[in-house]
Formats: structure tokens, sequence, C-alpha cells
């Protein structure tokens, strides 16, 4: 997943950001697939492939789970984002600007900025626990949420601050630098893979299954964890990137797109990067039990140069920075979008400070999978709004981009569905007891359904109050 | 001159991943499989700014 926010980052959003994208802009298939299996291969696939081992999955549950996850969200690029993306060639923000107004995309930029903060946090404590195996910093315990000492949180907090000074000069050279390392990063995390099977006695295929079901992915849960199953892994690994597919976030990149079909190229991020390196990461987790048991503690850098020497400390802190700088860019310009007279530079410091300082508590990492299922739920219902006002609204005889033909700043039914949404899923987890891995495509539904009753009832009186007017 | 470079940048990729592979079936030390990837690293890094250009982002 992760990731998978870079995704912004990466596109190109600086041209035609307010205006459909013409036919001699579109890329081919080529680039597509480039982008996708460059940019899923981030820090954060270090935490993700211990954290299924650590929620006790089978590996008959991770891999096939992995499979179909992936697959599904292959579809969802393919058949949901892309088609709609392709139609109006316009950018994310651009067309919830013509539904919504203004004030819409602003509400939609602070939760996107404040989230972006969480997770390049993530990315800043995985880069540092690459530059803590030199120093040798004592590294925290599965489930303490405080750093173990002044030396880790130290350390995180100025790899937070030196990656904050890069993003607020501008990504360009760093932008560069990442598409320098993304293939070798990609053949790096499949080296990790073949590196550990050795350790955990695995030398032939043969070896491989008995291996994975006794040693590395055994199926117990850690104390205080939620046990998966295979459906969460699925549904994890289909809603991991629910912000850019469900959630719409890849019109950005989609409206580049010769024709929908090139939402099949997400196949390349989801199987070279999420499969391959969530299974490879897992297995550098199993490395670390299997030499001492008592040693749960998820630190990539670790991990990393366990298996990998020197070239896995540096894979761990360029995957993590190469992730976390367009993160940190792109939430100061998100922050920097409710008020234009705010510096970018300033904002995006204050932004990456914010984000460092929560890098600090370890225990934010160790529930990665679960703040990465929440930064979907809480974006995604977004996406439901458009693909509402693309497909039903016509049909039902109503505007669609209704606050463009109006001229509206805030029009409250996209508003009001996307909170509504919200409040209901956080209603299912407290009172249902409905797991957040498992909210994503309730959400989205509801949201779908809100905005278009909310719609029918508001075109409707608007109309007829302007006519009195 | 950018063949031969893009040449050397896969060499390197390669050589990674050759020797990760003989080193999961025991033909290679887990020493020198480290040793080959920092010096792949080393390569790839060195060589590649040379003939991969800078997309616009």
């Amino acid at each position: 997943m992760s990731e998978n926010t870079i995704h912004q980052a990466a596109a190109p959003v600086e041209e035609f950001e307010r205006e459909r994208v013409p036919d001699r802009a579109t890329r081919g298939l080529k680039s597509f697939l480039g982008m996708f299996a460059g940019e899923h291969v981030a820090g954060t696939e270090l935490l993700i492939g211990p954290l299924f081992v650590v929620h006790g999955v089978t590996a008959f549950d991770l891999l096939v789970g992995l499979l179909v996850g992936n697959l599904l969200a292959v579809l969802t690029w393919t058949y949901v984002t892309a088609p709609i993306a392709v139609k109006h060639r316009f950018t994310l923000y651009f067309q919830l600007e013509k539904i919504g107004g203004r004030s819409l995309v602003k509400i939609y930029n602070l939760a996107n900025g404040v989230l972006w903060c969480c997770v390049a946090a993530a990315m800043i404590y995985v880069s540092a626990t690459a530059i803590a195996v030199p120093l040798h910093c004592q590294m925290p315990a599965l489930n303490d949420w405080l750093p173990p000492g002044p030396g880790l949180a130290v350390t995180v907090f100025l790899t937070g601050l030196l990656f904050t000074y890069v993003a607020a000069r501008g990504y360009e050279a760093l932008a560069h630098f990442a598409n320098i390392a993304a293939p070798w990063m990609v053949v790096l995390f499949a080296v990790f893979g073949f590196s550990a099977l050795p350790e955990l006695g695995i030398h032939s295929l043969a070896d491989f299954w008995s291996v994975a079901n006794q040693s590395i992915w055994p199926g117990h849960a850690a104390a205080g964890r939620v046990q998966f199953t295979f459906w969460h892994v699925m549904f994890f690994s289909w809603f991991g990137n629910m912000a850019w597919h469900w959630g719409m976030g890849d019109l950005s990149i989609f409206r580049y797109a010769k024709k929908y079909t090139y939402g099949f190229a997400s196949a390349a991020g989801m199987f070279f990067g999420h499969y391959m390196a969530w299974i490879c990461a897992g297995l550098l987790y199993a490395v670390q039990v299997s030499r001492n048991g008592a040693d749960t503690a998820i630190s990539p850098g670790a991990l990393a140069s366990d298996v990998a020497g020197w070239a896995g400390i540096v894979l761990v802190l360029v995957a993590g920075w190469t992730t976390a700088n367009p993160i940190l860019y792109r939430a100061g310009l998100a922050f920097q979008s409710l008020h234009s007279k705010w510096p970018r530079f300033h904002v995006t410091i204050a932004a990456g400070v914010i984000a460092s300082l929560v890098a600090i508590f370890p225990g934010l990492c160790s529930k990665f999978l679960e703040i990465a299922a929440l930064y979907g739920l809480a974006l995604c219902p977004m996406g439901a709004i458009i693909f509402v006002d693309h497909y039903f609204m016509r049909k039902s005889k109503m505007l669609d981009f209704y606050a463009e033909r109006v001229g509206l700043t805030a029009w409250w039914p996209p508003i009001a569905a996307w909170l509504l949404a919200l409040v209901a899923c956080v209603a299912m987890n407290f009172g249902l007891h409905i797991q957040i891995f498992f909210l994503g495509l309730p959400g989205w539904i509801m949201a779908g359904i809100f905005y278009y009753i909310m719609s029918k009832y508001a075109q409707s009186r608007f109309i007829i109050e302007s006519f009195r007017l | 001159m950018k063949p031969f470079l893009m040449t050397l940048s896969f060499l390197a990729l390669a050589a990674s991943l050759v020797s990760s592979i003989l080193c999961a079936n025991k033909g290679l030390s887990a020493e020198t499989n480290q040793a080959v990837l920092f010096v792949g690293m080393l390569v790839w890094f060195a060589v590649t700014p040379f003939w991969m250009r800078n997309k616009k982002t």
C-alpha cells in the first residue's frame, strides 16, 4: 500500500490541472507499467510483510489471499477508476471541485494532509531504522508505544527533519533519484527473499511449503493482535490502495491513458511490488525470529541488514526516503491550499516537523496495517461520489458537476454524504465490532447511496427555491 | 556509450539476483553474497544516472 500514496507525486500533476488532458499528451502502456512497478516498492512494504506474520496468517491465507486481493485491486483500477479517468481526463481535485465546489476540495485536502503526515511518519521511521543499525540504537519491542531510549528518538527526529528540508526545497532532484533507484529496489526485494531462504532451511522448492507453514507463517497471532484470516489478507491487499482506486485518487494518473484497459498496468505494482515485496519482507522477519525467538521487534533496517548487509541498509533508507519525500511535499501543498498566502516552504516544514514527531513513537508503525486501512476508508467515499455523479446523475434526470453548473463554491450533498458515511463506519466499528479492514466497501457504497438520495432532494429543492427567487 | 552503460547497469542487477540465488542453493556463502550485493549497488548507482533520463514529474 503504502506507498501507495506516492502516486500523485510521481504523476505529472503539474500539467492540465484545470483542463482536460488533450489526446496529444496521452501516454503509452509502457509508462504506466514502469510507474506502477516502481511506486509500489516502498519503505512501508518492510512493515506490512512482518505485520502479517505478527497477525498470525497461515502460508495459504497469505499466498492465496494476496493473490486474490491484488487481483481485485487491479480489476478495480481497470473497471472502476480508469474508465472515468479516460472519459473526462480531469484530476481528482478538479472533478471534486466541479461536483462539490472549492470548499469540498479544501476539506478533502485537509483530511489528505493529516493522513499523509501519518504515512510519512511511518516512512521516516522505516528509514531511521536503517540509520540506527550502524549507530547501534536500542530498538523497541513489538508492542512498545514509546521509543526505548533517546538514541532512537533523536535518530528518527533528525531523519525526519532532513527529509522535511529536502521536501520543502522541492522534490525534483530526489524524484529523479527515485526513478534511478526503483529498478534496483524491485530486484533487491527479490534478493531479500532468495537470501533469506537458506537461513530458514529452505534449499529446494520441496522444502518451501513445510517450512512456510511451520516457521515463516505458522498462523499464531502475537499477544494483543487480531488473528488474521484469509479474508483479512484479501481485503487488506485489495483495500491497501483504496484511496487510489475506489477513492479515485488515480484519476490524476489514468487521465493520461489512451484506453481504460491501461488499468491492467497496475498489475505490475500489485504483483512485482506488493505480492513479492510483502512475502519477501515476511521472510526477513522469519529469519530474525528463527535466530532469536524473543526478538519480535519490527525493525526494517536490522531485518534487511541481517540478510543483505550494507545493500539492505541502503535499500531501507532509500525506500523510505524516496517515498516520504513526495508525501511530505504533497502534504505541504494540501495544507497550503487551505490558505493560498501561506508560503509552501514553511507549510511543508510544519507538516514535516509534525510527521517527524509522530514518527518518534514506534507504536504507530506497529499499527501500520490499521493506519493504511484508515487512510483508504477516510478518503474512499469521495470516489463513490464521483462514481455516482458519473454514472447515475444524468440517468436520474439530475445535474452532474452540479457546483460548477450552478456556480456554487460549496454544495452540501457530497460533503454531507462523505461525513455521514464515515460516521456510519465508525458506528459499525464500535457498535457492531466490524474491524476496520472490512469497512472500506460498505463505507464506499453508503457514501454513494447517501450522495444520490441527498442530491435528489437538494437539487430539486435548490432549483425550486432559485426559481422563486 | 549509452548501450554500454545500460549493459553495465543491468549486469549489476543480474549479478545481485544470481548471487542471492546461488546463496539460496548454498553455492555461495552469505558473506560473499552480501559483498556482491554491495558492489552491485555501487555499480548501479554510479552508472545508471548517466543513461537514465530525468523524467519530468
